[in-house]
């Protein structure tokens, strides 16, 4: 994995904004599958391309083709269901987000769920009308699958001229899909947990094979809490978290640390997020993740004060801190010399060689597409600022 | 431009003032915004006047006495003037510093000559980079103009510091001294978020000003107005979060 070595690199946490032949892509996902990833290699290649022209040293491939369909499903793996969403049985956990259920909020949560997370001209969100559940036993045949998305996304990534060795792959972990894949099959959460880590085993160790540096997301970590009805107290949160750590570290078992980053963050939406679980009550199970890099939400201003809990705790040796230092929660640009700043916090407190510049989210769908290159812009030149105070 | 508003002003004062009796609470305890001749300036055109200093010095005439009845109605009198800041960025073709600062000089000047028979302690003034929910990233530095926002006759000034463009000016104020007797209200926070900052982000905000400015001489504040700017529901939420940000940095500024 790269390290900030000579100067500060710059990163992202995945998610870009849509490629132009975006409106193609939805169109060909039913038909041709030729024709599909032909476009999907054109979409990445311009991805990529962009990336490079904003100075981003570390790279995705924009992530706008992944789709969570049946069909999604039924090239990876037995067990999985698209069925109709019922009033009590809703298309994922997020509708019982602790803060909907607040008198003060209701009228906010009343507009938000009209218009969407970014009221984009145009753009109209449908509420889910089927909902994901596992009915059967999760048995993994996702190999060619997963090979084949792989190999579409290095055709682009090197029509584009890059290398390989600048680009990380992001997967989901076992606990952010739980979020949107209802049980409905397994007896006890340790199984269902532990058959999501088999069914992403196969995943996270083909990305690995293939050369990327493999990057899980997972905000469920935080974002779950609060969620269970009656709520649970810390401790008992903390367990479920370390039941999925567990679960998430057992899918690693044949993947090298330090080609591994892992990214956590609150929940992309615009929303008021007074009741994100601080970080001081799951730092320490953070860090259990087998992960060579960290990549968190750390500009918002609900976390962009968290750097001072690394002043109690130790980032351990040899790993890498990947802070954001531009949010997707406000559309002013965050000038060069915040990001600056912000980068040189860290690095005062971690050491130079050991933060990246991060994103706090991904950027698609949740900020206009100017407004995200204009934040990378923006976090490239902090990096560079920061770097010529960090080697003089 | 003839200023006739005794009446109008009179009027608009007395209606204001039955709601604030009816609510219970004291007029010690408000102030009453208006805005300053460069504010005005943003949406009122000059088709008459030959020099903008005609101009300028008309509008200072006309605000004259809506701010002299405001104060002399008890209120503490906020004049509103993002115009310091944000229309260095709308000159078509683009003007230089220096320029700009000449432009924004007779503006504050003629903002003084308005407030010629008002004491400075009835008087706080108010400017930030416009409240859109905009990049931003030709927002002119606060370092260009913090000479000029203290030349306003006005003991409180308020100024946007909590949006992320902003947020790092407090550094200024460590070389620049605010002088004896003022009182500073940065924005401790933004309306460019729908996230609530938490008290504790607040807090810091707070007590970062205080440090260098002096725990008495800061009165938390928003960085603009709210209304059509956030929901409803996230303005509340915000300034329930300043009050309560204020009283964690008070514990720690008063023991």
């Amino acid at each position: 994995m790269k390290r900030s070595t000579d100067r500060i690199l710059t990163t992202h946490a995945g998610r870009l904004p849509n490629p132009s032949n975006m409106e193609e892509i939805i169109a060909a996902r039913t038909g041709d599958q030729g024709k599909h990833d032909e476009l999907v290699r054109f979409g990445v290649t311009e991805m990529v391309s962009k990336q490079v022209e904003l100075k981003n040293d570390i790279h995705s491939d924009g992530e706008f083709w992944k789709t969570r369909d049946q069909r999604y499903y039924d090239g990876r793996t037995t067990g999985v269901e698209l069925i109709p969403v019922t009033v009590d049985k809703p298309a994922w956990i997020l509708t019982n987000q602790p803060e909907r259920c607040m008198p003060e909020f209701r009228e906010f949560f009343a507009v938000y769920d009209a218009i969407g997370n970014t009221p984009m001209p145009g753009v109209t969100f449908q509420p889910a009308t089927q909902r994901e559940a596992v009915t059967g036993p999760l048995e993994y045949l996702g190999q060619g699958t997963i090979k084949h998305e792989i190999e579409v996304v290095k055709a682009g990534i090197s029509a584009a001229g890059a290398d390989l060795e600048d680009f990380f792959f992001p997967v989901l972990s076992p606990g952010w899909l739980s979020h949107f894949l209802w049980n409905e099959y397994y007896q006890t959460e340790e199984e269902f947990f532990h058959a999501l880590a088999d069914f992403f085993k196969g995943e996270y160790e083909a990305v690995v094979e293939a050369g990327f540096v493999l990057q899980i997301d997972d905000p469920s970590m935080v974002t779950r809490y609060g969620f269970p009805n009656p709520p649970l107290s810390i401790e008992g949160y903390r367990k479920h978290v370390e039941m999925r750590v567990e679960a998430t570290n057992y899918a690693l078992t044949n993947v090298p640390e330090d080609q591994v980053r892992f990214h956590m963050c609150w929940g992309s939406q615009h929303s008021p997020h007074t009741t994100d679980l601080p970080l001081k009550n799951v730092i320490d199970l953070f860090l259990k993740v087998n992960a060579g890099a960290y990549s968190i939400e750390a500009a918002d201003v609900r976390h962009q004060l968290d750097w001072k809990l690394w002043e109690d705790v130790k980032l351990p040796d040899g790993k890498i801190f990947i802070p954001g230092v531009v949010a997707h929660k406000t559309t002013t640009i965050e000038p060069p010399e915040l990001v600056a700043d912000r980068i040189l916090t860290y690095a005062r407190i971690m050491g130079r060689e050991n933060v990246i510049a991060g994103t706090d989210c991904g950027y698609g769908n949740r900020v206009y597409p100017e407004i995200a290159w204009a934040k990378m812009r923006s976090m490239a030149e902090g990096a560079r600022i920061a770097s010529e105070q960090l080697w003089p | 431009m003839e200023y006739r508003g005794q009446g109008a002003i009179k009027h608009e004062i007395e209606v204001v003032k039955a709601g604030i009796a009816a609510a219970g609470a004291d007029v010690d305890d408000c102030f009453f915004p208006i805005l300053g001749p460069g504010w005005l300036g943003h949406f009122l055109w000059n088709e008459f006047y030959t020099t903008e200093e005609e101009y300028v010095y008309a509008m200072a005439d006309f605000f004259k006495g809506d701010y002299e009845a405001v104060v002399d109605a008890g209120f503490i009198l906020q004049i509103d003037d993002p115009g310091l800041c944000d229309k260095f960025g709308l000159f078509d073709p683009p003007i230089s510093v220096e320029e700009f600062r000449k432009h924004a000089q007779l503006r504050i000047e003629a903002t003084n000559y308005a407030l010629s028979n008002i004491p400075e302690d009835k008087v706080r003034y108010h400017t930030c980079w416009g409240s859109w929910h905009t990049p931003h990233t030709t927002d002119i530095p606060l370092q260009h103009v913090i000479d000029l926002l203290l030349k306003v006759n006005a003991q409180a000034y308020s100024i946007e510091a909590a949006d992320v463009r902003h947020q790092l000016d407090w550094k200024l104020w460590e070389d620049v001294k605010l002088p004896d007797g003022k009182i500073f209200i940065p924005g401790v926070i933004a309306h460019k978020t729908t996230t609530i900052e938490p008290p504790e982000l607040v807090a810091d905000r707070i007590m970062t000003y205080a440090r260098i400015m002096g725990r008495e001489n800061i009165i938390a504040g928003t960085d603009c107005g709210y209304g059509n700017r956030v929901y409803p529901d996230i303005a509340w939420a915000k300034m329930r979060s300043m009050a309560e940000g204020a009283q964690i940095a008070s514990k720690q500024l008063w023991g």
